[in-house]
């Protein structure tokens, strides 16, 4: 079985619980997974000792699970004392009976479950996002909000003292002052490097839809990474500002206040008109001036392309650093034809993929390079 | 002092059973998990089945020093964290006073340095690498105690306003127990790994008893055993734990019986029933809940 299979089995397992009664929570899913991870044995015995110790609450939940566990992998004829007190026996299973219900491959062996279990998260990481179940969606969605980075520096306008640079004056003057007018050592002072500012212009259009929400934890764990730096903005049918929802320390909180602030989700696209919305509103005055600004988008464009390259000329003439994010970059075959992506690229930096937890990290890292 | 956590399931177990524990694999399945996964350990079990015992045997087994927190209604933070010496700072003010010292800015900000702050279970145990965690039947404590350990367990740190963060250099080994006398908030449990211990089975409480006494005849073990299964069985107020099996060995074995007599019985009956009422029932029967 693969890593991809056995976290299916898991899930299906996991929902078993919950019909029968267990409040697993996404959280109590994670530590599962955590727990698999470490566990040093394999084989079934050890996904019902992890699942017990992670997943149940109550003495209730005990009784629950047990019964829940022998029913889901070996079926009705096996009553739960029959398998649970002996735990060095390998399950002896009826034959041909499936390990998990509703079909799938047949699995007769426990080594089956024998699975790289720190691999579901890995597999999970390099999926795309648009391809995940609601309850794997959930659990890579806390990963993406959870993503942090470095941040790049520039030469800020404030001065600090320094072993080499300008000479500071002042300060030599001053000391001077207390030695009878003797100036002893040369001061010197620098500029104070500060952290570059950052731009995020989420797309959040139809065409986007199953990207958006993962795209706005993305926007929250960049927000994260410098918090005074970084404005985060949607794009759909109008451009939204949601830096200000941002700030709470709470990122489900965060994300809420983000999408209530959001009034055209899954609407149409009008990139040129945002970008130029944004300049003039923001950019121009100073938000994108030297800074690093990320686009995602699939640069499907209803308004014309010209006004989408021209807009971009424009940013790449304010911006230090323009990074173009397109969640279709990563498919095999794609090629950038849609006319807005055609416009846009000539004025990008880098031009990148962002579609899979994995990318988006290296997409978090990529805005840390000066 | 061990640094290390044992390596394998085989090897926790027989590191538990050296320090007198006999786990059930799922009781080593979650230590291991929890000494890796760096989360608390929330032990939930009848009175007596070996909850507290567990926290001891981990610390002995792995030779990390125990810390403590017995818990109980109205335990607030500065008992569980810290407090400051205040005897001695007002001391320290004396010394100075009398040493002619003048400068209030300076003896002030001495006032909170670190000799002057004590300690207290959770902050020495985060100080204390490796140790193990006791945070005993946390059901007694209030809500707003366990809203404070959540905080301090979900982040191995203390902040002292005057001092500054402490952080754990490597989480200690947490157990939380409880007897449900109250049932503890989501959030906390969410945050822990959480073990049912259930009463010992007959072969695990057999051994428990031999070890504890090697000297126990096999008859009047095997007696005990039955006697208190019995019981438990029995519907009592209060079910005897393995706490009782072993008070009443070690009684009977202070008469010198071999086997369970009636008097004996009548004798000992205070250590294996604690309750009036479940003495008053085992009484009206002729102890027959107790002889073989």
């Amino acid at each position: 079985m693969s890593a991809a299979e056995a976290w299916t089995a898991v899930q299906d397992f996991v929902a078993a619980l919950r019909r029968a009664g267990l409040r697993v929570d996404i959280a109590r899913t994670g530590m599962l997974l955590e727990a698999l991870d470490v566990f040093p044995a394999r084989g079934l015995r050890a996904v019902f000792l992890t699942g017990r110790v992670t997943l149940c609450a109550t003495p209730e939940d005990i009784a629950r699970y047990d019964a829940c566990f022998a029913k889901f992998f070996f079926g009705d004829d096996f009553p739960p004392a029959e398998i649970l007190p002996d735990p060095t026996a390998p399950p002896k299973l009826p034959g041909g009976a499936d390990l998990r219900r509703g079909g799938g491959p047949e699995r007769d062996d426990d080594r089956d479950i024998e699975m790289g279990a720190a691999s579901f998260v890995e597999v999970l990481r390099t999926r795309k996002l648009s391809t995940l179940s609601p309850d794997e969606k959930n659990l890579i969605y806390s990963l993406i909000a959870r993503l942090r980075g470095g941040v790049a520096m520039a030469r800020g306008r404030r001065l600090r003292a320094a072993r080499r640079g300008l000479i500071d004056i002042r300060r030599i003057v001053r000391a001077a002052q207390l030695r009878g007018g003797e100036p002893e050592q040369l001061f010197r002072r620098k500029p104070r490097p500060r952290i570059r500012k950052r731009v995020l212009l989420l797309d959040i259009s139809g065409s986007m839809a199953p990207f958006a929400p993962g795209l706005l934890r993305f926007g929250y764990a960049a927000y994260r990474c410098a918090s005074r730096r970084t404005e985060v903005f949607t794009v759909g049918t109008r451009l939204t500002r949601v830096t200000r929802a941002f700030a709470t320390g709470d990122p489900e909180a965060a994300i809420l206040a983000a999408c209530s602030t959001v009034p055209d989700w899954a609407g149409g696209t009008r990139l040129g008109e945002q970008l130029r919305a944004f300049l003039d509103i923001w950019g121009q005055r100073g938000m994108a001036r030297g800074a690093v600004v990320v686009i995602a988008s699939d640069g499907w464009e209803r308004g014309g392309a010209d006004l989408l390259g021209a807009q971009m000329r424009r940013l790449k003439g304010l911006a230090h650093r323009v990074i173009w994010a397109n969640p279709h970059k990563s498919t095999p075959g794609f090629e950038p034809l849609t006319k807005g992506m055609q416009a846009a690229l000539p004025a990008v930096d880098d031009f990148v993929a962002g579609s899979s937890a994995q990318e988006l990290s290296e997409l978090i890292a990529l805005m840390a390079k000066g | 002092m061990s640094a290390a956590h044992p390596v394998s399931l085989e090897a926790l177990g027989a590191a538990l059973e050296s320090a007198d524990y006999f786990a059930d694999d799922t009781v080593t399945a979650s230590v291991f998990l929890a000494l890796a996964m760096h989360r608390p350990l929330f032990c939930e079990g009848d009175p007596g089945v070996g909850k507290t015992a567990l926290a001891h045997a981990v610390s002995r087994a792995l030779g990390w020093p125990l810390f403590r927190l017995q818990c109980y209604e109205g335990l607030d933070a500065s008992e569980a964290l810290y407090s400051w010496d205040f005897p001695r700072q007002l001391l320290h003010m004396r010394i100075a006073e009398s040493a002619g010292r003048k400068d209030a800015a300076a003896l002030e900000s001495e006032l909170y340095d670190r000799k002057f702050l004590q300690p207290r279970a959770i902050l020495r145990a985060f100080e204390t690498t490796p140790s193990v965690l006791l945070i005993d039947e946390v059901d007694r404590a209030d809500d707003e105690f366990e809203a404070f350990l959540l905080e301090a367990l979900s982040e191995f740190t203390v902040t002292v306003p005057e001092l500054g963060t402490i952080k754990a250099a490597s989480p200690p080994f947490v157990v939380v127990t409880s007897n449900r006398t109250r049932e503890v908030h989501d959030a906390l449990k969410r945050r822990c790994l959480y073990q049912w211990i259930e009463h010992p089975g007959i072969e695990r409480e057999r051994s428990i008893l031999i070890r504890r006494f090697p000297e126990i005849p096999a008859r009047l073990a095997d007696e005990i055993i039955a006697s208190v299964a019995r019981l438990r069985g029995a519907g009592m107020l209060k079910a005897p734990g393995i706490a009782e099996s072993l008070d009443w060995a070690e009684s009977l074995l202070a008469l010198g019986a071999t086997t369970i007599t009636a008097r004996d019985a009548a004798l000992t009956l205070g250590t294996v029933v604690k309750y009036h009422e479940d003495q008053a029932r085992v009484r009206a029967g002729k102890f027959e809940l107790l002889l073989p």
